[in-house]
């Protein structure tokens, strides 16, 4: 039995340190920040913490075969835009709106999976423009004055209960999919050596472009989320300095940015804790600028932490 | 040579890119070609261009700087803030600027070449971090600067019909660093370097200080444009100054055919059409009367656009390799 | 050239943990003539280089004698200093650079001009085009090099050899990606060089080559010098028997069941440079030897026929369903597994366990149909399994492959293709780097599995490895298929036969 405990520790290293990292903040944060542990905070805690984790998810994918998408934020903003436009504007059905928003995220997300798989262009460089493009796209469709504001039905459908419930839906099923299956093990292993995957006969082109796809589904979803907690949609509601966020939340989750590791899991928990910063520094009463610039340190250390990993592994390695 | 040939037209693209832009907005716009909008454009553009200029030596090495207007916004803010507050006399700002320039560069050196750390998502961390300093400088208020350099700004060359000293001074800029970039030693190894960084060192070129050169020029030249240039040209600091320069310059050296994997690409025509082209297609389009919302999509596409056909170039060259 | 220059080695001996590479490594080079250096994988050639080139140190008690002065070769700017300089196998270049960029790069700083620090451009250009004209050479120097044949490549490495005061040159296997044409200008340039007085050192594995150019030769085995000679007192046959050390023997593996099954038939197979119209059969259970010298393109035939590489011509057939019916690369692929050459490179996934490296071949098997839900469990008992049975060294299935010696490494890889279990199973040097004792254990691995009617086609450039282990050997020259040998002919000469002669028609 304690054998089996210790594998289990070995196994799950990232996700106990971040369970006890996020258990020791928040006890201290009940203890001394006041207004912290009231149900009304959690509940807006995971609220805000839902979209960009959602979004981690996305990124994990990405990730770990070795990609990298920084136009999450644009094409969530863009998606919802998209969809809010045809639920008010064009008047459509919210059911209809829910799925064209989640549709056209994917979509975007297949252009990028294609540029890149397919005619074989640097994933960084898509999804730059993929980025302005989106921001494009949602700027258009929202004008000058923004778009109306969506039937109160929606935002109570998708309550806080519900998105609690999306959150950890996606985060079980894409830690799943990505750790239990088939498909993610192959991903995985392009991540690893993707000319071992090659030799092994493993289709590294249609792989990747779906992983891409899986990113934008994973916007797709974090757009309906924001929609429903504003009520409508704006170009800047994914501003892009958030794909730091989901980055880092993925890297502090142990998700290495040269691929190959990494669970949607603890990148799920990453975002738990970067979005909980922003929290406590709210409620702190830090000012948004402080707080940014603790993110941009927080990034930078976590790159570093990163790349000793990696260093060591190395070392170890040879 | 048949490749030569080819490789050519694909230099000349640019400047027909650039041309079109002229002409089709020159037609459908309202005076976009008089001397003094197309002035006033480049004017306008001037940190732009030299952060493109800036970008385009880190670039070179192999390295994307997420960081450059950022940190052009640092010095800028710094140098501007020093002038508000104490009344450091513009030489004397301006000289602390480009100091955090520098150092900027050199501790995203430090961080790249020496800790070996991802250098995009290293440099994504320093833009927000240096974001943060600005507006904590600032207050988040708009500093206006108009009479420390009223002069400056309000200089003009009569004989050539008005351009801005600004302007006048990029330009000296501009050709200096194409010197430095096309005839120097130095230049030359940041092409090598970035050309084939193994067969660089094999041949005995130090490949570590060439990328740290790289990126201290690149914060020098950053920091000029912030504290000289844009608060030349703007008269005053302003929150969201040179806000996703860094995409637009990253962009506009793409246009400007400098490869994003190094080893490829010239300050003029490169740089300098690449900015260029984005800067009268903004501006174009604003003149048109075209919504400013649309500008961001277009401007999207053509960087599509032209990454793909930088693509195709790069694997044409590598196919001969492969072949 | 003045007349002092002169390179002799004395007492060589290089020691890495465990294994002596270089015992007692004596000669001496003369200015004007070239001196081949041949032997075997594992020879010590490499070593040797990597002294002079001044990456390793020899061990006490050597001496390096350079123009009649003891020289300490510390690093590689030393060597290059005292004017040693390499002409590698793969070709050093900056493909987006011009050619006078290319040759003059190691010393820009030497080419500003006076009182500035621009480059003088026009002289770069002059000084590139002096030694290109030393070697007979009219590449323009403004061309980019991508625009170049590997042949003028390999040109321009030289002149990058000459501009930073090469005087001892080394080639290391220079023609191995050359065509026959650029060979010919190789040589006539290297002869230029020779009759200039350039001290020339020439490795190669291609026999025919050593006795075109080379003045005499000094053969390596095992770390030692076992042979000097001029080249005109010796004979080819000579020469690979100083290499191999010993007479070769008949196999001591004996199949009982005819082979007369053909389950894979390659016909008139070319690739966009190797292999050339090649065509061959495998039966059932055999074992085929695919034998050939260095950039014979025995990997370009393997890359080729399994669709790594461009197929330009040629079809392939596999036996499905009780007859032989053609076949698409990818389809065949299917049916087949792959063990490459470079197991770093595209063989393992490094940083994953045993397990996940060895189940990679055949994820289906642990799968769900459906959704494709993998079952752990069942991964392990299996990986264990096949550990057992290849006999892999480690813990348990969970450690790291990297963690693993090279030796274990490949069994794993063979874990690998024995788990999926292919009807063909392709494996280009599959004990390459691997220590004595695994090897052997390989090779009884392989024997075994044949046994059982799995067919393997295997390149090697070992021959006592390749003669003990294969049923038939086919040999390949230039990409060609020269040579046929049936178990009960194996002999070295039997197989260097298709290659002597192909060389005789190339020299008519």
């Amino acid at each position: 039995m304690s054998a089996k405990l210790k594998r289990f520790a070995s196994n799950n290293k990232t996700l106990l340190i971040m369970l006890g990292v996020i258990a020791v903040v928040f006890i201290i944060l009940s203890l001394t920040v006041p207004n912290f542990a009231t149900p009304r905070n959690l509940t807006n805690l995971l609220q805000q913490i839902a979209p960009i984790a959602v979004m981690a998810c996305g990124a994990t994918y990405v990730l770990v075969i070795g990609g990298m998408d920084i136009s999450n934020p644009a094409v969530m903003a863009a998606s919802a835009v998209v969809g809010v436009y045809y639920m008010t504007t064009l008047g459509g059905n919210l059911i209809v709106g829910t799925f064209v928003i989640i549709l056209t995220a994917s979509l975007l997300g297949l252009i990028n999976g294609f540029a890149i798989a397919k005619l074989k262009m640097v994933p960084m460089v898509v999804t730059l423009s993929m980025m302005t493009i989106g921001t494009g796209l949602a700027t258009i469709l929202s004008g000058t004055r923004g778009l109306p504001i969506l039937p109160p039905s929606f935002s109570t459908f998708f309550n806080k209960t519900t998105v609690i419930i999306i959150l950890l839906l996606v985060t079980i099923v894409l830690d799943f999919i990505l750790t239990g299956t088939k498909f993610g093990r192959k991903l995985y292993y392009i991540g690893n050596n993707a000319r071992t995957a090659r030799v092994s006969g493993i289709d590294s082109e249609n792989l990747t472009m779906l992983t891409y796809v899986i990113s934008g589904l994973c916007a797709g979803i974090a757009g309906v989320i924001n929609t429903a907690s504003i009520a409508t949609a704006r170009a800047n509601m994914g501003p892009q300095s958030q794909i730091l966020d989901i980055i880092s939340a993925a890297v502090i989750g142990g998700v290495s940015p040269n691929g190959g590791t990494g669970r949607v899991r603890d990148a799920v928990l990453g975002a738990f804790l970067i979005v909980g910063l922003n929290n406590v520094m709210n409620l702190l009463a830090v000012s948004d600028y402080y707080t940014t610039l603790i993110k941009g340190g927080i990034i930078i250390g976590a790159m570093g932490i990163s790349s000793y990993r990696q260093q060591q592994a190395l070392k170890k390695g040879a | 040579m048949q490749n030569k040939k080819k490789f050519d037209v694909f230099n000349l693209s640019s400047y027909l890119v650039l041309l079109a832009i002229l002409v089709i907005f020159g037609i459908v716009g309202n005076n976009f070609l008089t001397l003094r909008s197309v002035y006033a454009t480049i004017n306008n553009g001037t940190p732009l261009i030299l952060i493109t200029c800036a970008v385009t030596f880190s670039l070179l090495v192999g390295i994307i700087d997420l960081s450059c207007a950022a940190i052009g916004y640092a010095a800028g803010v710094s140098s501007g803030m020093l002038m508000h507050w104490y009344g450091v006399p513009f030489a004397a700002a301006l000289l602390v600027g480009i100091v955090i320039g520098v150092f900027l560069g050199w501790v995203n050196s430090l961080l790249i070449v020496k800790l070996k750390m991802n250098g995009m998502l290293v440099t994504f961390g320093m833009m927000l971090v240096l974001r943060a300093y600005g507006r904590i400088l600032t207050n988040d208020n708009t500093i206006t600067l108009g009479d420390h350099v009223k002069a400056l700004r309000q200089t003009r060359i009569a004989a050539l019909g008005g351009l801005q000293l600004t302007v006048i001074v990029l330009i000296v800029f501009i050709v200096i660093l194409h010197l430095v970039l096309k005839y120097t030693a130095f230049g030359r190894r940041l092409l090598l370097v970035g050309c084939d960084e193994n067969v660089a060192k094999r041949i005995g070129i130090n490949s570590d200080r060439v990328k740290t050169q790289a990126l201290l020029l690149e914060g020098l030249l950053c920091g000029i444009a912030g504290s000289f240039f844009w608060i030349v040209v703007e008269g005053a600091i302003v929150t969201t100054g040179l806000n996703s320069y860094e995409f637009l310059a990253i962009a506009g050296a793409c246009l400007g055919g400098i490869s994003l994997l190094g080893g490829r690409g010239t300050i003029f025509p490169g740089a300098v059409i690449g900015s260029l082209i984005l800067l009268f297609l903004a501006a174009g389009m604003a003149n048109a009367g075209i919504s400013i919302f649309v500008t961001p999509f277009v401007r999207g596409v053509i960087i599509f656009i032209a990454m793909y056909i930088d693509s195709l170039r790069t694997r044409r060259m590598m196919g001969n390799k492969l072949g | 050239m003045d007349n002092k220059l002169s390179l002799e080695l004395k007492h060589i001996s290089k020691t890495f943990p465990g294994v002596k590479a270089l015992s007692d490594v004596s000669f001496s080079a003369t200015p004007g003539k070239v001196c081949g250096i041949v032997g075997v994988n594992g020879a010590g050639k490499s070593t040797l280089m990597n002294i002079l080139g001044g990456i390793h140190q020899p061990d006490e008690g050597g001496e390096i004698i350079i123009n009649g002065e003891k020289v300490v070769i510390a690093d590689p700017k030393a060597s290059t200093k005292l004017g040693v300089a390499f002409i590698q196998q793969e070709v050093q270049a900056f493909d987006t650079m011009n050619v006078y960029e290319n040759i003059l790069a190691a010393d820009l700083n030497k080419w500003r001009k006076k009182g500035s620090f621009a480059l003088d451009r026009a002289a770069m250009k002059k000084e590139a085009k002096v030694h290109l004209e030393a070697l007979d050479s009219h590449i323009d120097v403004e061309a980019p090099v991508y625009t170049l044949t590997v042949g003028d490549k390999q040109i321009i490495q030289i002149a990058r050899a000459l501009s930073q005061g090469g005087r001892i040159l080394l080639f290391d296997e220079p023609t191995s990606s050359l065509s026959d044409h650029e060979v010919a200008m190789l040589f006539s340039v290297i002869h230029r060089l020779k009759e200039q007085g350039y001290i020339i050192f020439y490795i190669s594995h291609f026999l025919d080559e050593i006795f075109e150019l080379c003045d005499n030769v000094v053969v390596l085995r095992d770390g030692q010098v076992v042979g000097k000679a001029d080249i005109s007192d010796i004979n080819k046959e000579q020469l690979v028997e100083m290499m191999l050390g010993y007479q070769i023997e008949g196999s001591t593996h004996v199949r009982g069941n005819t082979l007369d099954d053909v389950i894979f038939k390659a016909e008139h197979i070319s690739g966009e440079k190797l292999p050339r119209d090649f065509s061959f059969e495998l039966h059932k259970g055999e074992i085929l030897g695919v034998w050939g010298l260095l950039g014979s393109g025995r990997s370009e035939l393997f890359n080729t026929i399994l669709g790594i590489d461009k197929m330009v011509d040629g079809q392939l057939y596999f036996k499905q369903g009780g007859e032989l019916r053609e076949i698409t690369q990818k389809e065949f692929y299917k049916h087949i597994g792959y063990l490459t050459e470079g197991r770093h490179y595209d063989g393992l996934f490094l940083n994953m366990s045993i397990g996940r490296n060895i189940t990679s071949s055949k994820l289906d098997e642990f799968a769900t149909k459906g959704l494709g839900i993998l079952n752990p469990g069942k991964e392990a008992v299996e990986a264990r399994k096949l550990m057992k049975e290849v006999d892999v060294k480690a813990i348990d299935e969970n450690m790291k492959v990297s963690k693993l010696s090279g030796g274990n490494q490949q069994k794993v890889i063979i874990a690998k293709w024995f788990l999926k279990d292919p009807e063909i199973l392709f494996m280009d040097e599959p004990t390459k780097g691997v220590d004595v004792g695994a090897k052997n254990e390989i090779k009884e691995l392989i024997i075994e599995k044949a046994e059982k009617g799995t067919s393997f086609v295997v390149v090697s450039s070992e021959l006592e490895e390749i003669m003990s282990l294969c049923d038939r050997i086919i040999v390949i020259y230039e990409g060609r298929l020269v040579g046929e040998v049936q178990k009960a002919d194996f002999s070295k000469e039997n197989l260097m036969k298709g290659i002597v002669s192909q060389e005789e028609k190339n020299a008519e």
